[in-house]
């Protein structure tokens, strides 16, 4: 036999315990299973006739009222907050206050015979015995309750487990690539020789470009403003690299919104990237990106357009920006669940994405 | 002589070219690209010299340079420093990484020259034709040889070739690394490579990449380095 990890599996048990789905067959199962128990047991089958099926009634509502204040109420409200004292006080309280009022109940309504009186004696007695039976059961139903919270919290902490663990891995994947800093530096050497004036803008971008990848990105929010002027300088610095190669970062929203609007830092580098990368023309032929932000009342719609090469493919190009893309799929499932929204559209000679992300 | 650069990017290209009219009177033929672009091109006329980019789209240097007739001599420029121990395995001269240091270019450009020197030496005549535990007989250009091992400072493989550097002259024969090193005593000679061995009597210093002959600079292989840091230490270094 294999090794099995010590962690709890999900089994079809677990499942059903925990799983909203089964919620409503949960309950019947108790229902059904604290009418059986009761049926069975002793107390009720001595009472003759009718008498038998009402006192099951009587019994049977009072335990499951019994069962859902603790489950609805005492549960959730105390034991979860940690008030354990109290909440055990308010068990028993709960259990004396109904069998109380159950004994009443039952009083008016079973005719005070011979046989009955005998019963009151042993009724008597066994108030105490009720509570120690009670009690048990109701516990049972905070177990459930507390199993399924331990199940769901571990849910929980191994989602955010993962989130934490692809944050990581994003921060890595987005470090700066030494091949682009060296290239680009070898670049600068190449401008100071021939286009001094040129070497000094390409110098301050590069520096705008490592400044947002070596601070901002780490933040957990960057302003719209600077995560722009990173897409274009990175897009800038990239025309450098290649012939034919022009880019356009566009933005038709007033510069107040997008100096005040936050966002997780490095939503659309992914895109710019792989747009970049597929853009590549193997015949030196024009070659183009094309960036637009726009926002329309709650939804910062982000669109990156680029041309393609037909005859260009690399197999290993489109497994890494795969990954990439994948990455920031998920990563936008967490942010915003369902309301963002990729679009992506691919011919030949052109690929476009379009996302819009709630803001 | 001539020469050819392939780079994808334009002002690397531009760079390499500036820098071999400073240090050198190499003719640049033409500068490209892609390597497709070059591969037209060498179809008319012929490159001495290739200044060859790594990392480009659709066909890397590397893959191109498996394609190279053999006498043309291959300058890697890169800016990854990981591919070095890889062009060595495909012979090149040089490996040059970006931003590209003057003297570097410079030396790489005149070992090329020197070589392109000794290859065109009619070479296939020069064989070894004996050896004691001391020397080596050579016969080149109808004439013999005699070359001490205490002399030689390195041994290089280039192509199908080994060159033997001693402390005068250069000596270039038809014969591949492992059978020349099968011949010399074991204990003088450390591979510290896939394309040297080194006369251990020579060497000055070592770092983890390098292994420094006086002005000589020779690339330590990573599948090499333990043994070389274990053999030449004698044990008293175990990185």
């Amino acid at each position: 036999m294999g090794y099995t990890k010590p962690e709890v599996q999900d089994t079809k048990v677990i499942k059903f315990i925990t799983e909203d789905k089964y919620r409503f067959l949960r309950h019947v199962v108790l229902l059904l299973g604290i009418l059986t128990i009761l049926s069975c047991s002793k107390d009720v089958t001595e009472y003759p006739g009718s008498f038998r099926y009402l006192k099951v009634l009587f019994v049977y509502a009072s335990l499951v009222f019994m069962c859902y204040v603790n489950m609805n109420f005492l549960v959730p409200i105390l034991f979860f907050k940690g008030r354990y004292l109290i909440y055990f006080a308010s068990v028993f309280f709960l259990v004396v206050l109904s069998l109380t009022t159950l004994s009443n109940v039952l009083d008016m309504y079973f005719p005070v015979d011979n046989a009955f009186g005998g019963q009151r004696n042993h009724a008597g007695r066994s108030f105490f015995e009720s509570i120690v039976i009670l009690i048990p059961i109701i516990l049972v139903t905070t177990m459930i309750k507390l199993f399924q919270r331990w199940m769901r919290d571990n849910q929980k902490i191994n989602e955010l487990n993962n989130i934490a663990f692809n944050m990581e891995l994003n921060e890595l994947k987005n470090q700066i690539n030494p091949h682009f800093l060296f290239n680009m530096l070898n670049g600068i050497k190449s401008l100071v020789r021939t286009d001094p004036e040129k070497a000094t803008v390409v110098i301050m971008k590069l520096s705008e470009f490592l400044r947002y990848q070596l601070y901002e990105n780490n933040e957990d929010k960057a302003i719209l403003k600077s995560e722009i002027n990173f897409l274009s300088n990175f897009l800038d610095l990239e025309t450098l690299r290649r012939d034919n190669f022009s880019v356009e970062v566009n933005s038709n929203t007033e510069c107040k919104i997008i100096k005040s609007l936050f966002l997780p830092p490095n939503l659309f580098t992914t895109f710019a990237e792989n747009a970049v990368k597929h853009s590549i023309d193997i015949s030196g032929a024009e070659s183009y990106v094309r960036i637009n932000f726009e926002i329309d009342g709650d939804k910062l719609c982000f669109c990156c357009v680029n041309s393609k090469d037909p005859n260009y493919s690399s197999s290993s190009n489109e497994k890494n920006s795969g990954l990439g893309l994948g990455n920031i799929k998920r990563r936008l499932k967490l942010l915003y669940g369902d309301k963002s929204t990729l679009y992506i559209k691919s011919t030949i000679t052109r690929y476009e994405i379009k996302l819009t992300i709630p803001i | 002589m001539n020469c050819i650069i392939i780079d994808d990017e334009p002002l690397a290209r531009q760079e390499m070219q500036a820098l071999i009219n400073d240090v050198s009177d190499l003719e640049v033929l033409g500068t490209f690209g892609s390597a497709p672009a070059a591969t037209s091109f060498l179809k008319e006329k012929k490159a001495d010299i290739i200044f060859l980019d790594i990392e480009m789209p659709m066909i890397t240097g590397l893959e191109f340079a498996s394609e190279l007739p053999k006498d043309t001599l291959i300058i890697f420029t890169t800016a990854y420093a990981k591919y070095a121990i890889e062009s060595y395995d495909l012979d090149a001269i040089g490996y040059l990484l970006k931003p590209v240091e003057k003297t570097r270019l410079e030396k790489a450009i005149n070992k090329a020259k020197s070589y392109k020197t000794l290859l065109s030496k009619d070479t296939e005549k020069s064989t070894i034709e004996g050896n004691t535990d001391d020397f080596f007989i050579i016969k080149s250009d109808r004439r013999f040889y005699r070359i001490n091992f205490a002399e030689i400072r390195f041994i290089e493989g280039l192509k199908d070739y080994v060159i033997i550097h001693t402390e005068h002259q250069r000596l270039i024969t038809a014969m591949n690394l492992k059978t020349i090193t099968s011949r010399m005593p074991q204990k003088f000679f450390l591979r510290v490579s896939k394309s040297y061995v080194v006369n251990i009597k020579f060497i000055d210093s070592f770092d983890h990449q390098n292994i420094f002959l006086s002005d000589t600079e020779i690339p330590l292989g990573d599948v090499y380095r333990k043994a070389f840091f274990r053999l030449y230490s004698g044990g008293a270094l175990n990185l």
